[in-house]
């Protein structure tokens, strides 16, 4: 199917949306340190730059897996 | 009561882009205001910007749904366009760098913040709301350069951007209609209709190219009403598909340039007017250079393969709309 790996793609990065929503919402929202309010925040922040890097890196994978499977190996 | 604005303000962002357009052309060619159509032989020339229809067309449906409501959001969406529309303007007139659109575009992101006509909450399906007032003016700031450009970045054939903007506009409009947003959900009919009205020009083979003031002022609206509307998610996911172009894009040159700037070409003209992906190691990746990973198309082909997408990702966001109602 020629849109396959596109469709997927949109699938994938809905996924990751709903997946990084829980994630922040039930589990880093809630997290309070004994430090106080500014660590706390600074935690919450890292932990979510990190996912963002995470997710990046996952689509960027799988989007070198593709090319070079369908593009460059023609090459 | 919501009936009458909302024929009048699709009436008039359907007819005035629709009658405007036409003459806007004669004018653009008298003018010589013409650029290469790179899918095209024989040096085809096409006028460009296109974004003055448009953005009459916007303007008086909102000016005349602003008199029915008196809404600040409507106004907040009016303005950001408008702005859009200017910074899209000049890079049109005048070769501007990288970073000024999405610099610039900060600036038509201000009037949604002035006229606070926004609230702090993003919703989501499943897990409820994340209520982040302080980080939701840097939410705003952002995220008008990033709609912006991104739906910049998706007008790479012909009659692409605007059918994906008609099609992407769809479930905003319906998930502001079920999340009873009337005023918002009828000042965004104009970006369909406006869109839909263009694409008539604008389809393969186009008759005129929007140009970054049209793409800018209908990327920026797009990202307004989102705001306004509190319908951020859904508005991100339907426009996956110019997400991943732009996505794809950065992750390949690595920084912030335009498509002018990078060397190698993703896509290369074949004799027969079909376009091939390009095998390079160095091309960038694009949106369209994956739909042509399983072999060469025509460019009105690759078109209709981006408004499958389309309509693939307003289905997702569509369901992801319903699904902000659920709670596990």
């Amino acid at each position: 199917m020629r849109l396959g790996f596109l469709f997927g793609f949109v699938v994938i990065m809905w996924a990751l949306i709903i997946l990084g929503a829980f994630i922040l919402i039930r589990i880093v929202a809630p997290i309070q340190l004994e430090a106080g309010d500014i660590a706390s925040s600074a935690l919450k922040a890292a932990i979510a730059v990190s996912m963002v890097v995470i997710w990046i890196w996952i689509l960027v994978a799988l989007k070198n897996a593709y090319i070079r499977r369908r593009l460059t190996a023609k090459n | 009561m919501s009936f009458v604005p909302a024929v009048i303000a699709s009436a008039i962002a359907f007819l005035v882009t629709y009658l405007l357009t036409p003459a806007l052309i004669k004018h653009l060619n008298k003018r010589g205001m013409v650029v290469k159509d790179y899918h095209k032989p024989n040096d085809k020339q096409v006028p460009r910007p296109g974004g003055p229809s448009i953005i009459v067309a916007i303007v008086a449906a909102e000016l005349a749904l602003f008199v029915f409501t008196m809404s600040n959001g409507v106004l907040a969406i009016l303005l950001c366009t408008v702005i859009a529309f200017f910074i899209g303007y000049v890079d049109d007139r005048k070769v501007m760098p990288g970073y000024f659109k999405p610099l610039a575009l900060v600036a038509a992101a201000i009037p949604i913040i002035l006229l606070s006509a926004y609230d702090f909450y993003l919703d989501f399906p499943f897990f409820g709301s994340a209520k982040i007032p302080l980080l939701y003016i840097v939410l705003i700031l952002f995220a008008i350069p990033i709609m912006g450009n991104t739906v910049n970045s998706i007008d790479v054939l012909n009659g692409v951007v605007s059918g994906f903007i008609a099609i992407a506009s769809v479930p905003l409009i319906i998930t502001l209609l079920l999340q009873n947003k009337t005023d918002i959900a009828i000042a965004a009919l104009p970006l369909l209709l406006s869109a839909l009205a263009f694409y008539k020009y604008h389809k393969y083979p186009s008759m005129i190219f929007p140009g970054d003031s049209g793409t800018l002022a209908w990327g920026a609206m797009y990202g307004a009403i989102a705001l306004v509307g509190g319908v951020e998610v859904v508005a991100t996911i339907a426009l996956l598909p110019a997400v991943i172009n732009s996505f794809l894009f950065l992750a390949s040159v690595k920084r912030i340039a335009e498509h002018r700037e990078v060397k190698a070409r993703p896509t290369v003209l074949l004799d027969d007017h079909r376009l091939m992906a390009s095998t390079e190691r160095s091309a960038p990746a694009t949106l369209v250079r994956l739909v042509l990973a399983h072999g060469p198309m025509h460019e009105d082909e690759i078109a209709r393969s981006i408004f499958k997408l389309a309509a693939f990702s307003a289905g997702m966001a569509i369901l992801t709309a319903a699904l902000i109602g659920v709670s596990i």
